[in-house]
């Protein structure tokens, strides 16, 4: 009996000894996926006081708005790039009395995300295309203004009913930004981080010796916010570039007149019109544009959405496109070698054996068509949709990948619209397949939004709008939350959307 | 009644920041019977309620808390005090291992133990952390009386935690290793806290 | 060629060793292929190519010999030494200085390192809060994979990560190992310098609980003058820059080079001492055959640990500040120190007991003799291809290289792309 014991236990112990060996590579080819299902199970977040104090808020803005009313144009001298002053995120932050490591003293954040972000060059120089003024009002503060604080400034005027108490000026070519108060009583320099990875602006309100006034912030009281950004203008109060009927070396186009406001883009509460809030002056009786801020602690004044209405109209869109989908099926000629001019159609309708077929042909004529390599590697991402082993599964995702990828990298000078497919079915796999195995989501989404400016420029709305959709979406994956939600809005703002994407957005809270 | 679970919700924040104070102090105590190391644990918490007491009333009397915030200078120079002054027990503990400190010696005999530790938790209890201000801004705003007793059970659901101490094994077996391990960790801990975080303030 | 811990009598036979050998060797050298070439290009793969050989080099070095000897010190050294350029490179491309700015601190883009899961362990169990200023997931020096390293680390090399793993260690390994004689005896500071080492632990953990400050990456890291620092800028960052040059020379340079000790690695890191806590969750140990050990010492000036003093030695098991480095094995005159598989008999394993009855029959047997004859040898390679002399360096040389293969064949591919190009980039790297 010891005997059988010893033995068993012996044979016990080499088996462990064994399966401990083949674990250390067995769980390094599985690490991304098991950090993965850590980061599900754990869930922990990176201590406030390192980022900079809890969010209190977060508000998205949409993209492709920086034009102010509509069709602004950025000075020429800086060879700017469309985006750089396109506010797509700002965050404010419960203020910090204790912050952590270096910081030095109690202070509060905000932060503002651009769409694009240039450094300046120098060093410690910040992004070189914005200026931006952030008007604080508190509640409760005895006075406050409705005007610029820089003399002509921005050229609009602030709400009556929320007048500010305090501006942060900020620009990339100046060592730090300013506060000052309403009055004039209190001013202070602000320390300022400018990361271009993340396209963000990090803003650090001292506390310490700020006036009581501001340290009620830290007693939560409610607060507004008027963000604007110009473009950068050194030689004029306040930084904010002038706005001329055309644009010259240090001012902007389009103004409609000599009251345009100087204000590319600006947070605006929801259920109200940046442009309409930009082209509200009245320049012949010298009224400048009025702008309303974003409040944290305020009531929402956008009606609730009616959902039950968006569900039954996405419901026969649906119906109708399934119809759809049958006609055109029925319509299709016979398989032929014409099917090598239709695969995308052949793909889109659901057709896999044909559009695998018409790939083939293809890729019988050029081994590298970059038309033929996306769809062949979609629809081998399919196949492994459908296969039953984790080890095929994998493999055949990575050959997927190896076609999408090489697609992709060939198919530069090609038709607009086959770039566009190309992009959208590396996308559309990069979106399917999990993130915490692969990490491509986040290439899905750039995917995506590369997709959506070539659709913008073909003027196809219909599909600008499903790419902004499905990079929101890819987005959302890849944990970007920020990004996801600045496409969210700017869905929200477009006219005419497809039922489905209203029901979407009507399900997220917009 | 939510006094107390205010309290035993942000128990966890209580003991992270008493944990630093109270568990070397502890661990010098390796072997001994249970009940000896809980009341010094209670001998511990005794003196943080004085602290926070002492301290609510002169910053709610000062007005401060009416604000419902303490404002950040006021929080720093008292958290700038217990670091030094709970660094400054936690050295003398440590010092405790080299016999020429007479004082030392006698703290880590046992003889000052208990003041010590009560000293500690005086210290420990000028961390004035959020959950404290929101109850302390609320034992405020409920008058003399209701006050104390909300502050009171407030202060009862934080040292839930203590409880620990009362499951804890003693390690007999290795006692002496733990002990001694103990007093180079409070004399690290004493030079930290007294002269990095408390008289230079680098957190 | 004799194993330690298995009496003489059913010591394999040395052909039953080496063809265990050859068969380890072949499976490492196909792991290392599999991690370090295959999936890359060009330049990249060329890199990759010589890290594998030379990983499969330092194996077969040690399967051969049947114990780790100076082959486990070069790799240890060597993929430190890779550790470094590749590191500060990176750093210096992507920030364009090795400093690390506020900038990276608040966006949690700081690279996290496994000493620090000392500081963050308690704060992330109790509040589910990161004390560290670094990305949760997305690369190997962020949080999820390192705790994942850690705890593989756990069940199967336990404190040996310091001795096969570490890319800090490697440094002083090798410093320790150079000299030939120590200059200064610190053979007695043994015990006191281990206690040192479980209080610094305590230390880094409560304060960091207490504070929820990162204690041990602020003051007293020593691998910041090779990784990266906070830019000195004012009286407490210049302090900080005093104390951790000071310690990389005093504990990571002079002291070991005096010594011949690990001294910043058996006194100062917390996470070796995290290890050694949690030690006997690993299945392997270094065992002392009493029956064999003439108490010479031997082992206790050759350990840089301390971990074989007169109580180690009488226990038949190295403290748990051992980190299996295996330099012992060479030191001891009777051959009487080797790896160990918890709770095992000593020497006796069901495959060695098999493969002597079936020689003892296949010699009985007249007509089945050459099928008793062939059982046997398998038996034995088995024996030998599962005794932890072989399958604990197995399972701690393939951690070590899987570790250090995306640094060790970038910093390799950065070489080759300056001898042939003249610039130190890590291009064609995939």
């Amino acid at each position: 009996m010891k005997r059988t014991v010893w033995a068993l236990g012996s044979i016990f112990q080499s088996l462990l000894l064994v399966a401990v060996a083949a674990s250390v590579p067995v769980v390094f080819i599985n690490s991304s996926y098991i950090a993965g299902r850590f980061a599900a199970i754990l869930c922990l977040n990176v201590s406030p006081e390192l980022s900079g104090g809890k969010v209190l808020a977060q508000f998205s803005a949409p993209l492709d708005d920086d034009d102010g009313p509509g069709g602004y144009e950025y000075p020429l001298g800086g060879a700017y790039e469309k985006g750089e002053l396109d506010i797509t995120s700002y965050t404010v932050r419960f203020p910090l009395s204790r912050p952590a490591w270096h910081a030095k003293g109690a202070f509060w954040q905000l932060e503002l995300t651009f769409a694009k972000a240039t450094p300046n060059g120098l060093a410690g120089g910040g992004f070189r295309a914005p200026a931006v003024h952030i008007y604080i009002g508190i509640y409760g503060a005895a006075s406050g203004s409705t005007e610029s604080a820089f003399g002509e400034g921005e050229l609009v005027r602030f709400d009556p009913d929320h007048p500010w108490d305090y501006v942060v000026s900020v620009d990339g070519w100046s060592p730090s930004g300013e506060i000052k108060s309403a009055d004039g009583s209190y001013s202070a320099p602000v320390d300022t981080t400018w990361n271009a990875q993340l396209r963000r602006l990090t803003l650090r309100i001292g506390l310490d010796k700020a006036p009581a006034l501001l340290s009620s912030v830290l007693a939560g009281k409610e607060t507004w916010y008027y963000v604007l950004v110009g473009a950068y203008d050194g030689a004029r109060e306040g930084h904010f570039a002038a706005v001329r009927k055309d644009a010259n070396l240090h001012d902007g186009g389009g103004a409609r007149d000599d009251d345009s406001p100087r204000v590319f883009d600006l947070l605006v509460p929801r259920g109200t019109s940046k442009s309409s809030e930009l082209s509200s002056e009245d320049s012949g009786k010298g009224i400048l544009a009025l702008v309303e801020p974003v409040i944290v602690g305020g009531a929402e004044k956008v009606a609730q959405p009616d959902r039950a209405a968006a569900l039954a109209e996405a419901k026969s869109a649906e119906t109708r496109d399934a119809a759809e989908r049958a006609q055109k099926i029925a319509a299709l000629p016979s398989p032929s070698k014409a099917d090598a001019d239709i695969v995308g159609e052949l793909f889109g309708l659901g057709l896999e054996e044909r559009a695998r077929a018409a790939v083939d042909m293809r890729l019988a004529t050029d081994a590298h068509d970059p038309l033929a390599l996306a769809y062949r590697g979609a629809l081998v991402a399919l196949s492994a949709s459908r296969a039953s082993g984790l080890g095929e599964k994998m493999s055949l995702v990575a050959a997927a990948y190896r076609d999408l990828d090489a697609a992709a990298g060939g198919a530069a000078a090609f038709d607009p619209k086959e770039r566009i497919a190309v992009l959208l079915c590396r996308g559309n796999v990069s979106s399917a397949v999990p993130n915490d195995v692969f990490g491509r989501a986040a290439q899905g989404a750039a995917d995506f939004d590369a997709a959506r400016l070539l659709a913008k420029g073909s003027g196809d709305a219909a599909l600008e709008n499903d790419c902004l959709a499905k990079a929101a979406l890819a987005f959302e994956k890849a944990g970007r939350t920020e990004e996801a939600s600045a496409r969210w809005a700017t869905l929200a703002g477009k006219e005419s959307l497809d039922p489905r994407l209203r029901l979407e957005l009507i399900d997220r809270g917009y | 009644m939510d006094a107390l679970i205010l309290g035993l919700s942000s128990g966890a924040s209580c003991l992270a920041s008493c944990a630093p104070f109270i568990a070397p102090a502890i661990a010098t105590e390796s072997g001994a019977p249970r009940l000896r190391r809980l009341s010094l644990v209670g001998i511990f918490l005794a003196g943080r309620l004085l602290s926070y007491l002492a301290v609510g009333a002169a910053v709610g009397a000062l007005g401060s808390l009416a604000a419902g915030f303490l404002s950040p200078s006021v929080d720093r120079l008292l958290l700038r005090a217990g670091w030094a002054l709970g660094g400054l027990v936690l050295l003398a503990g440590g010092l405790a291992q080299f016999k020429n400190h007479s004082l030392c010696a006698r703290i880590a005999s046992g003889e000052k133990a208990a003041l010590s530790v009560f000293v500690l938790g005086v210290a420990a209890g000028l961390n004035l952390c959020p959950p404290f201000i929101a109850a302390a801004s609320r034992a405020v705003s409920l008058g003399a009386l209701g006050g104390a007793l909300y502050f009171v059970l407030f202060f009862v659901g934080t040292s839930a935690w203590a409880l620990l101490f009362a499951i804890a094994p003693a390690f007999k077996r290795k006692a002496v290793e733990i002990k001694a391990i103990a007093r180079i960790t409070m004399l690290m801990l004493g030079l930290y806290f007294l002269v990095v975080l408390g008289i230079f303030g680098w957190s | 060629m004799s194993d330690a811990i298995i009496p003489h009598d059913l010591s394999h036979a040395a052909s039953a060793k080496t063809l265990a050998a050859a068969l380890a060797i072949a499976a490492f050298a196909y792991e290392a292929w599999f991690f370090d070439v295959a999936g890359r290009q060009g330049v990249a793969a060329m890199g990759g190519l010589v890290w594998a050989l030379f990983c499969s080099a330092v194996f077969a070095a040690i399967a051969l010999r049947g114990r780790p000897g100076k082959a486990r010190g070069v790799f240890f050294s060597v993929s430190a030494l890779a550790f470094i350029p590749s590191f500060i490179a990176g750093l210096v491309e992507a920030r364009g200085h090795m400093a690390v700015s506020g900038a990276e601190i608040i966006a949690a883009q700081v690279p996290f390192c496994h000493i620090a899961i000392t500081t963050s362990i308690l704060p992330a169990a109790l509040f589910q809060t990161l004390d560290f200023p670094a990305q949760l997931a997305g690369s190997r020096a962020s949080f999820y994979p390192m705790l994942l390293y850690w705890l593989l680390s756990l069940v199967t090399v336990g404190r040996g990560w310091c001795g096969w793993v570490c890319f800090y260690g490697g440094i002083e390994d090798g410093i320790s190992s150079l000299p030939r004689k120590a200059r200064l005896d610190l053979g007695k500071r043994g015990p006191a310098l281990r206690r040192i080492n479980y209080a610094v632990l305590a230390f880094v953990a409560l304060a960091s609980l207490g504070t929820l400050i990162p204690v041990y990456c602020d003051w007293l890291c020593p691998f910041k003058l090779v990784t990266e620092y906070s830019d000195p800028v004012d009286a407490r960052s210049y302090l900080a820059l005093i104390v951790f040059v000071g310690l990389f020379l005093g504990l990571v340079v002079v002291l070991p080079a005096l010594s011949k000790r690990r001294t910043q690695c058996s006194t100062l890191c917390p996470f070796g001492a995290l290890q050694s806590l949690l030690d006997k969750l690993s299945p392997y140990y270094v065992a002392v055959d009493t029956s064999a050990c003439v108490s010479c010492g031997a082992c206790d000036f050759s350990c840089p640990m301390f971990a074989l003093d007169q109580e180690a030695r009488s226990t038949g098991a190295a403290k748990s500040s051992c980190v299996k480095c295996g330099r012992c094995f060479n030191a001891c005159p009777k051959g009487a120190i080797g790896y160990r598989a918890r709770h095992a008999r000593s020497g006796l394993d069901i495959w060695s007991t098999l493969a002597s009855r079936a020689r003892t029959k296949g010699e009985a047997s007249a007509g089945l003799g050459f099928a008793y004859r062939a059982l046997t040898a398998a038996l034995e390679t088995l024996s030998a291809l599962l005794s932890p002399a072989l399958l604990f360096p197995f399972t701690a040389l393939s951690f070590g290289m899987i570790i250090s293969t995306g640094f060790s064949a970038q910093t390799m591919t950065r070489l080759v792309n300056l001898i042939v190009s003249g610039s130190f980039s890590a291009g064609g790297l995939k």
